[in-house]
């Protein structure tokens, strides 16, 4: 038989133990007996070969069918296929998102913030001044009422609180909170709250509301005061920047004091200058953060807090050397809060295979203050990703029509990456931001994400082989296989 | 898998669907030749008539268990009528659309 090797659905990763065949296609991983790995050497320096030349020229160190059996093994993981057949990436299903649950409602109930983070994505506009937005109770009522409808027969559904800083809505979330669990008692459904909040407006008595009704908290905090006051500042009357690390550190204290129903999580936005990742994590989890997120800030070209490729090195540098940490407390049987390997982990782990970066537009959708149904939180006042309103309904073609063309065999790059079933081409705001269109790939995180991957993968492998079931025990969160607790 | 060891938890589904799928054939799925079975037959109960006439449709379940058992044998769920309950269809001849309405009723024996 003839054979054409496909180079996109096998990629080896080395690491300190050994070789990994990641069979891309599916996002399966093996180790490979000696004649899998002269067999796959070969396929490399020969692409188009038959099963006879393969046999032949292994002749003196495999029998003939032990080649065969690794070819067949290979050509089930699409790593050969038959001369002639057509890329197996071709066939790309015809979405209804209609017909998919929407699980996760984001609602902005205010686009008012009393912060002037200098990094922002949100228009100035539509945070300071008469345009900006408050979400009323018949608007929070009718989005609530939306998400049960297209719930379907989902068990859990979660309703996510986001702004400008949702605080200043208090009141409405309140409101909000009473509304959906009566409508949770009364269709048997559990619904989860959470809330990313700049936590200047910490009380005791919402830090109590939290604990009653166990919201998922997550703090946007860059770091010790010189990193965080950096961006993350009040604007004064007289034009002046305040950092509000001052402002922020008591009400944090107090929260991590008082809060106990489930782990708080620092989110940290990474720009240019404030990336000290070992720096920020250590100070961040001595405050008591159990678990600290980094996410590189999403920014147009040429903005001055922008990542450039000099940073992105620094940036991966300060994860391994966190990841150094991570793995020697694993190996004493010591979680460290380090979201983004845990995240990675877990995908390595489980092999996930995206055919879209995330759930936005599926079962996850943004909706703004006026009631306005956008692809995900980050795109209001982003007209050409508005699909509807809570209350009149959505546009399924348009939504449709996105979606489709966002599924990663739709991005012709992607398809010779070994890495497209756990990227899925990237945040759709990331890439309008970046390009102007949100289907579009991340191009400027290629090499940052394979590199991270194959870090990733040795030290899930390092784990697996010198402290086998941490990675289950400690690791595999929120997708089911993890004890809410600590999720 | 002989040669490659699964090591995530997606290779080892992988593994356990290729084992799965081995003990059948692997090779393509080729299209039936000829027709068999009902295809050959006109069964009232499933199709208009030759005429558009739609009086035989809606017949019950009944009527197709017997048409699958005598007339066109396939897999249905039917009582085994050689050996335990030879009564089963007896009354049935056969030869009418109302047929199914003398089937025996079956009760499994009790060891």
């Amino acid at each position: 038989m003839d054979l054409q090797f496909r180079p996109e659905n096998a990629h080896t990763v080395t690491y300190g133990g050994g070789k990994i065949l990641v069979a891309a296609k599916s996002m399966a991983l093996f180790a490979m007996d000696p004649v899998a790995e002269a067999v796959l050497r070969y396929a490399q320096a020969h692409p188009r070969c038959s099963v006879d030349q393969v046999t032949q020229a292994l002749a003196a160190q495999f029998s003939v069918q032990e080649v065969a059996e690794t070819i067949d093994e290979f050509v089930r993981l699409h790593i050969f296929l038959p001369a002639g057949v057509a890329s197996a990436g071709a066939r790309l299903p015809s979405l209804d998102v209609e017909r998919f649950p929407l699980t996760s409602l984001v609602l902005n109930i205010t686009n008012k913030c009393n912060l002037h983070c200098t990094y922002c994505y949100e228009p100035e506009e539509a945070k300071y001044g008469p345009a900006a937005v408050q979400m009323d109770l018949e608007t929070a009522q009718a989005s609530i009422d939306f998400l049960w409808q297209r719930a379907g027969k989902s068990r859990e559904v979660n309703v996510i609180f986001f702004g400008g800083e949702a605080l200043l809505n208090f009141p409405l979330m309140r409101q909000i909170v009473t509304y959906a669990q009566a409508k949770a008692r009364a269709s048997g459904k559990i619904v989860h709250f959470s809330l990313t909040t700049n936590g200047t407006l910490l009380t005791d008595e919402i830090i109590d509301f939290f604990q009653a009704h166990r919201f998922g908290l997550t703090i946007s905090i860059d770091g010790p005061k010189d990193l965080h006051d950096k961006r993350r500042s009040f604007l004064t009357a007289r034009g002046e920047r305040k950092g509000s690390y001052e402002m922020i550190l008591p009400r944090i204290r107090r929260l991590l004091a008082r809060y106990t129903a489930r782990p708080v999580v620092a989110r940290v936005t990474l720009t240019k200058g404030t990336i000290e990742i070992v720096r920020i994590y250590e100070h961040l989890t001595d405050l008591g953060f159990f678990e600290v997120g980094f996410a590189p800030v999403t920014a147009a070209s040429g903005a001055a807090y922008g990542l450039e490729p000099v940073d992105l090195r620094h940036v991966l540098d300060g994860f391994r050397e966190l990841g150094a940490r991570y793995v020697a407390r694993a190996l004493r049987n010591q979680y460290t809060g380090f979201s983004n390997l845990s995240a990675l982990l877990t995908d390595i782990h489980q092999g996930t295979n995206k055919l879209f970066p995330c759930g936005a537009g599926l079962g996850l959708l943004g909706v703004d203050g006026n009631g306005d149904v956008y692809l995900c939180h980050r795109f209001p006042g982003i007209e050409e990703h508005k699909y509807g309103n809570v209350a009149e309904g959505l546009q399924y073609d348009r939504l449709n029509a996105f979606i489709n063309g966002a599924h990663i065999g739709q991005k012709p790059v992607c398809q010779t990456c070994w890495i497209r079933g756990l990227c899925g081409g990237g945040c759709y705001h990331e890439a309008y931001t970046q390009f102007g269109d949100g289907a579009l790939p991340n191009l400027h995180y290629c090499a940052f994400l394979r590199e991270w991957t194959e870090y990733g993968i040795g030290v899930y492998m390092e784990l697996q082989q010198k402290n086998p079931g941490f990675i289950q025990t400690w690791v595999l969160r929120g997708r089911g296989d993890v004890p809410r607790e600590l999720t | 898998m002989k040669h490659l060891q699964a090591v995530n938890q997606k290779a080892e589904v992988v593994e356990t669907t290729q084992a799965a799928e081995s003990q059948t054939s692997t090779e393509d799925v080729v299209g039936l030749a000829q027709p068999l079975g009902c295809t050959t037959i006109y069964n009232p109960g499933w199709e208009a008539n030759a005429w558009g006439g739609v009086n035989a449709m809606c017949a019950p379940m009944e009527a197709d268990l017997l048409g699958c058992a005598n007339v066109c044998w396939w897999p249905a769920q039917v009582p085994d009528s050689l050996q335990n309950y030879p009564e089963w269809a007896k009354a049935c001849s056969g030869l009418n659309q109302e047929d199914w309405r003398n089937l025996e009723v079956v009760f499994p024996k009790v060891r």
